[in-house]
């Protein structure tokens, strides 16, 4: 009898792991030239990362998937499936599907730095999968490479063998084939039945203005075609299927059929991705699987914040963006709220801060739309004396002080991984930020991991990069939430000249509020322009005012001179008060720049 | 038909002051003659496209005027009044830096029928005076204002500067004594501004200037002390013993008409603003004007009227009804029925107060 599941036997479905910096783009694009995937012409820097802001960020948001036909040392030819994952802790959900669809990982390691708290998270969470990991030492052209203690860090970390593990520039090229091999020889062939009912594991999805949604697939029961009814089994969804197919480096590439072990795309016309989620389970309405893959869970956001437009004209534009955005963002949430201070505006809720930047960057620049932000929120639970408990994720809905029995925050666990110098520094930092002292533990001489538990309001701010600054960019970070916990919070709310700043209010650790409110009184004392009249900053908690600036009123804003009769300068001068103008928001009386509430938003410790 | 002022710039001067960012080059023989026969000839052409107009203020403005040959600013006045019905009591006046030759100067612009000077004092501090670039000292001022007066002329302007590098209360006091013991009819006080391009602007950070708060003081001891003088002020920067008010800037800031002719210079004739380009190579071979839309909206007679002490009237009642009810205005300006006008406090902040009113048009 032919094995007629011999096909999968030249299958590798694989994935990269990679601090950011470390080289997986490069790498990447490598791999893509090594296999005739692109030609060397038409190279792009990090093909992979295709929006701009992954290429200047150097970070991937989106996961990517290709395939490359490798022909092997042994003659045959592989079909290698590069699954690529994003890498911020933002995206944590993400990175877990995107291996759970793989049967291995390349590890990448820097060979000047050695491994970071982001890499060992993600080479334990694909260990958890049972993915079969690949050590490659990267960057030795670097003069700084000494890829054998790296070597030896990797074994004693992690516990894998180095000895085979190809020694790679990935910017020269040089032993880049070593890794196709390694791939080969290392990663096991998928298994599955293409005969059982399918299923196919959602590991992203992607909106195209022309084919609607393009679901990235992996197969691992089962086959399926075009004309099929697939279902989705987290909703119970039924579409035809339009095509299927793989993922080329530049191109899609139709295809009959995918089968069991594959990994490809499906269209079907589906509208916005939040229709096909991450996690969730492909099968068919004819012939459904019994039950979905494990580990489906929608993602919540957990950071809020208000976006509103500078110019309050720009408020259906901005609706339209945020609704294309989220075509492409299941993570990505909104609603319409109203601000007394800005204006009509959404209530967006991210996964985390640098969801939040991202969003907000893509905003500006790809719809060019000119916004303000507020300042971000978790999700606070606040029992109430009457037994009730209310999620408040916008200061505005903050309860009434006397009506409030106890709150609670959101807290992670975080790990922070550094060399042992810093520790002093980072400590410090954790301890200011309320942090709760788990453990340290020396993983190796040089690396300390660092457990803390920490409120996660302290941390979606600034903590990132305060804690790279601290340790000149050594530590990484990497968190989980892990949960409640009762905690003394206050509402911090904004006056100018007496008027109630809605969009400045925040809530705060009764602790730090004295502290921070004297702060954001003194940033708006230096943001804010003089105007025409003295303006009164107070800080104020539940009407008791805790801290107060005032604004001298301005005195002199003058042309002295009659330029022979040039008009012009004159007008000109108006012109630029009206600029000026437009970049203010009024409250009430007072006019406040959008400079001020970025200042009070970055406002560090 | 209305008399109109005619400006003529003259772009030259021997050195350059490091706070003013005016149209300027160097003064050489042949250029400065080329540069006569330009105005002569657009005087001309104007006269062909606005008509024998009649005028009734002449304003040479620079630059330097006096860094030319007086027989130059004979020739160019001579001109004006081949092609224009100049007033037998024309305002025809010159500005005058005290370091040029205005012993051979002043007698012939004055035998050309010149009737007004503005001297370049700035200030009575000779270290001020150096700061500013400014050759001469206070008493060549002095001098000069002798001059003039020699010739029988007392409509006499000096110009003063608030806001410069190491000026106090004291020296402005005085700079201000220097001006009312003179007891010439009109002053100027400008304060400084840093204009970008200048020497100053470049050097800003490196400049002894008085606080902004120390410059409001200036200004407002400056307006008590020529007021009780006698100087009235009639113009933010402005003051003059009634009757002696520039009426060629008046011109401006009723939003009149002017001709101006040389490069840089700007007009206001029959509804439309222009200006030449400032390039004097460009202005001698003949190179036109650039418009510079329509004047004479309510916008303009506001923004320009509301710099006099006088104000703007005939609003509509509403206007000034509701910009009279603004609260935040209230402390900078008077309101009658259909009039405006800034006090002192709103001359000083007038850029925004003016702002906000044509906000509301």
């Amino acid at each position: 009898m032919i094995d007629l599941s011999d096909y999968k036997q030249n299958i590798r479905n694989f994935s990269i792991i990679a601090h950011i910096d470390h080289g997986k783009s490069t790498l990447a694009d490598r791999l893509l030239e090594l296999t005739g995937m692109v030609a060397k012409r038409d190279m792009t820097e990090q093909l992979l990362d295709n929006m701009d802001l992954e290429r200047e960020r150097g970070i991937t948001i989106k996961a990517h998937a290709v395939k490359l036909d490798y022909k092997a040392e042994d003659g045959q030819v592989y079909e290698l499936n590069l699954i690529d994952t994003p890498g911020h802790v933002d995206f944590n959900y993400e990175v877990s599907r995107s291996l759970a669809a793989c049967e291995g990982a390349v590890l990448i390691v820097d060979s000047t730095q050695g491994i970071e708290a982001q890499t060992l998270a993600n080479t334990y969470l694909a260990l958890d999968h049972d993915l079969e990991i690949c050590p490659v030492i990267n960057k030795i052209d670097l003069p700084a490479a000494h890829p054998e203690e790296v070597c030896k860090e990797v074994e004693d970390i992690i516990g894998l063998d180095c000895s085979e593990a190809p020694r790679v520039s990935a910017k020269t090229g040089e032993n880049v084939e070593q890794v196709l091999e390694q791939i080969v020889k290392i990663v096991p062939p998928p298994t599955g039945d293409e005969h059982a009912p399918l299923r196919a594991l959602i590991f992203d999805s992607i909106y195209d203005s022309y084919k609607g949604v393009i679901v990235y697939v992996r197969i691992v029961d089962g086959t399926i075609k075009a004309g099929d009814t697939m279902r989705l089994m987290s909703t119970g969804a039924e579409l035809t299927v339009v095509e299927v197919g793989y993922m080329r480096a530049q191109t899609m590439e139709s295809a009959p059929s995918l089968r069991a072990g594959e990994v490809g795309y499906i269209t079907a016309s589906i509208k916005t991705v939040s229709e096909a989620r991450v996690g969730d389970t492909v099968t068919l309405a004819t012939n459904p699987a019994p039950q979905a893959l494990p580990g489906y869970r929608k993602v919540n956001p957990m950071v809020f914040c208000g976006i509103y437009p500078a110019d309050g004209a720009d408020y259906e534009a901005l609706k339209e963006a945020l609704a294309k955005l989220q075509l492409n963002d299941a993570a990505l949430s909104f609603e319409p709220e109203t601000s007394g201070a800005l204006g009509f505006g959404f209530r967006c809720g991210f996964l985390g801060l640098l969801h939040l930047e991202i969003i907000q960057e893509r905003l500006e620049r790809e719809y060019d739309l000119d916004l303000v932000t507020t300042i971000p929120s978790v999700i606070y639970k606040i029992h109430l004396t009457n037994g009730q408990v209310v999620e408040i994720d916008n200061p505005s809905n903050y309860p009434d002080p006397a009506t409030i029995q106890f709150s609670e925050e959101p807290i992670v666990n975080a790990h922070i991984y550094s060399p042992p110098d810093y520790v002093g520094q980072i400590m410090d930092l954790c301890q200011d930020r309320r942090g709760t002292f788990r453990d340290m533990s020396y993983i190796t001489p040089d690396r300390v991991d660092i457990h803390y538990e920490l409120p996660l309001n302290e941390i979606i701010y600034d903590f990132f990069d305060v804690l790279k600054s601290r340790t000149r960019g050594y530590a990484s970070l990497d968190y989980e939430i892990m949960g409640y916990r009762q905690s003394d919070l206050v509402k911090l709310d904004v006056l100018l000249n007496g008027d109630q700043i809605d969009a400045l209010s925040f809530i705060i650790h009764s602790e730090k509020a004295y502290n921070k409110a004297r702060k954001i009184a003194e940033k708006l004392k230096e943001n804010i322009p003089r105007q025409l009249f003295e303006i009164p900053i107070q800080m104020s908690i539940g009407g008791k005012i805790i801290a107060r600036e005032t604004v001298k009123a301005m005195r002199k804003d003058v042309l002295a001179k009659c330029y022979g009769g040039d008009i012009t300068r004159k007008k000109k001068l108006l012109e630029k008060q009206k600029e000026g103008k437009k970049r203010m928001r009024q409250f009430g009386t007072v006019e406040v720049p959008q400079e001020a509430f970025m200042a009070v938003l970055k406002l560090d410790d | 038909m209305k008399p109109m002022g005619i400006y003529i710039h003259i772009p030259f001067c021997r050195s350059f002051c490091p706070y003013c960012d005016f149209y300027k080059v160097r003064p050489d023989g042949e250029l400065m003659q080329k540069y006569t026969e330009a105005v002569v000839n657009t005087t001309a052409s104007f006269s062909h496209i606005y008509g024998r107009r009649p005028v009734d203020t002449i304003y040479f403005g620079g630059g330097t005027p006096s860094a030319v040959p007086g027989s130059f600013v004979a020739d160019m006045l001579q001109a004006v009044r081949e092609n224009f019905d100049v007033a037998p009591d024309a305002e025809i006046t010159v500005e005058c830096n005290p370091s040029s030759d205005l012993e051979s100067f002043l007698p012939a612009v004055f035998a050309a029928g010149v009737n007004r000077v503005s001297l370049g004092l700035q200030s009575a501090s000779d270290g001020e005076r150096r700061a500013l670039g400014r050759a001469s000292d206070a008493a060549r001022v002095k001098q000069a204002v002798a001059l003039v007066r020699a010739a029988g002329i007392e409509n006499i302007s000096l110009d003063v500067m608030l806001g410069v590098p190491g000026q106090d209360r004291e020296s402005l006091i005085e700079t201000l004594e220097f001006c009312t013991g003179l007891k010439v009819p009109h002053i100027s006080a400008y304060m400084l501004k840093l204009e970008e391009g200048t020497v100053f602007f470049n050097r800003r950070e490196s400049l002894a200037l008085p606080s902004e708060d120390e410059v409001c003081d200036m200004y407002e001891l400056t307006c008590d002390t020529l007021e009780s003088a006698g100087l009235k002020q009639y113009e933010i920067s402005n003051f003059a013993v009634p009757g002696f008010e520039s009426r060629h800037n008046l011109k401006y800031w009723r939003d009149e008409e002017y001709l101006g002719i040389g490069p840089a210079a700007h007009s206001f004739a029959d509804g439309r603003r222009f200006f030449f380009p400032s390039d004097i190579n460009a202005f001698i071979s003949g190179a036109g004007t650039v418009d510079d839309g329509p004047g004479g909206s309510i916008e303009e007679r506001l923004m320009l009227g509301l710099r006099l002490a006088e104000g703007v009237s005939d609003l509509p009642a509403d206007f000034a009804g509701r910009v009279a009810a603004r609260a935040d205005l209230a402390p900078f300006i008077e309101a009658g029925a259909t009039t405006l006008k800034l006090n002192r406090r709103g001359f000083l902040m007038s850029n925004r107060v003016i702002f906000e009113i044509l906000e509301m048009i």
